[in-house]
């Protein structure tokens, strides 16, 4: 379905291609936009995404779904722009600097918390954590999208977490009994 | 509750926006930048909207000057001959040049 429409698309057909846009600008959007952490560079990627798509890209869907093949052109525009933002993370570097959970407990709101803590993870655990915990994605297909293998997708999720824990732990530690509401 | 699905419906709380309506816009417009057809395409497909007046008006023109050019013309009456003579007597001059050769029986 996908594919045919794509073809069509190619062909100068504008129904066709608006059609596969709005079936997965949303995904495609909100993964630009957790990967960025801002709306104008999520715009920016996701219109040169589907542009990409028609001009250049080679989808094949033997190979996997259009959802996953957009999702690979949309890490890899935000990679380049990343890179050309110099903002890429080693993946070593794990270290919560400037992150006081407690003073952002007091100033922001948990979602903002929540924001800031999965922005300060190192660009490869921030997208396996993003296409596992917000896309619902394979591990197989995030594989895929990544270019990696499923256990370095694990370990990589496995590390996500864990740094998500550290510095989100006051929002994740139990109310004591009563303090709640 | 396990420790994952604690922090799953902690993250849960970040909410990405919706894409906007000026993105659908850009998208749409780079589509018909890229796809944009060639000179030769878009000259067969080319459309022209005219006011029914207009055109009316522009046809009937076309159907005037038509008339005026192509109206069918009756045959120009043919000019009474002029008798004359070649000998002296009765000579008579031709009016306006035209001749009339008729033939003389003997």
């Amino acid at each position: 379905m996908d594919a045919d429409l794509l073809a069509r698309a190619k062909l100068g057909d504008e129904a066709a291609f608006l059609t596969l846009y709005r079936r997965h600008r949303t995904p495609a959007f909100r993964f630009a936009y957790r990967l960025t952490a801002s709306s104008a560079a999520a715009d920016d990627i996701v219109q040169e995404c589907f542009l990409a798509l028609l001009s250049r890209a080679a989808f094949d869907s033997r190979q996997g779904s259009l959802r996953t093949y957009l999702f690979g052109i949309v890490r890899h525009l935000a990679r380049k722009r990343s890179r050309l933002m110099d903002r890429e993370a080693e993946e070593v570097d794990d270290s919560p600097a400037g992150l006081d959970p407690l003073r952002d407990l007091i100033e922001r709101e948990r979602a903002g918390m929540v924001e800031s803590a999965v922005a300060a993870l190192p660009l490869l655990q921030r997208e396996a954590l993003i296409l596992f915990e917000y896309e619902e994605l394979s591990m197989e297909e995030i594989a895929a999208i990544t270019g990696a293998d499923v256990g370095a997708v694990k370990a990589r999720l496995f590390r996500a977490r864990g740094s998500l824990r550290r510095r989100l732990a006051p929002l994740l530690a139990p109310c004591p009994e009563g303090s709640c509401g | 509750m396990s420790e994952n699905d604690s922090l799953r419906a902690l993250l849960r709380e970040w909410k990405a926006p919706e894409p906007s309506e000026a993105l659908d816009e850009r998208v749409r417009a780079g589509f018909r930048t890229v796809r944009a057809p060639s000179p030769w395409a878009r000259f067969w497909r080319a459309r022209v909207s005219v006011p029914v007046p207009v055109l009316a008006a522009v046809a009937l023109l076309v159907a005037v000057a038509y008339l005026v050019e192509f109206r069918p013309t009756p045959p120009a009456p043919r000019q009474p001959g002029v008798v004359t003579r070649l000998e002296a007597t009765g000579f008579q001059p031709v009016p306006n040049g035209v001749a009339l050769v008729e033939d003389v029986k003997q």
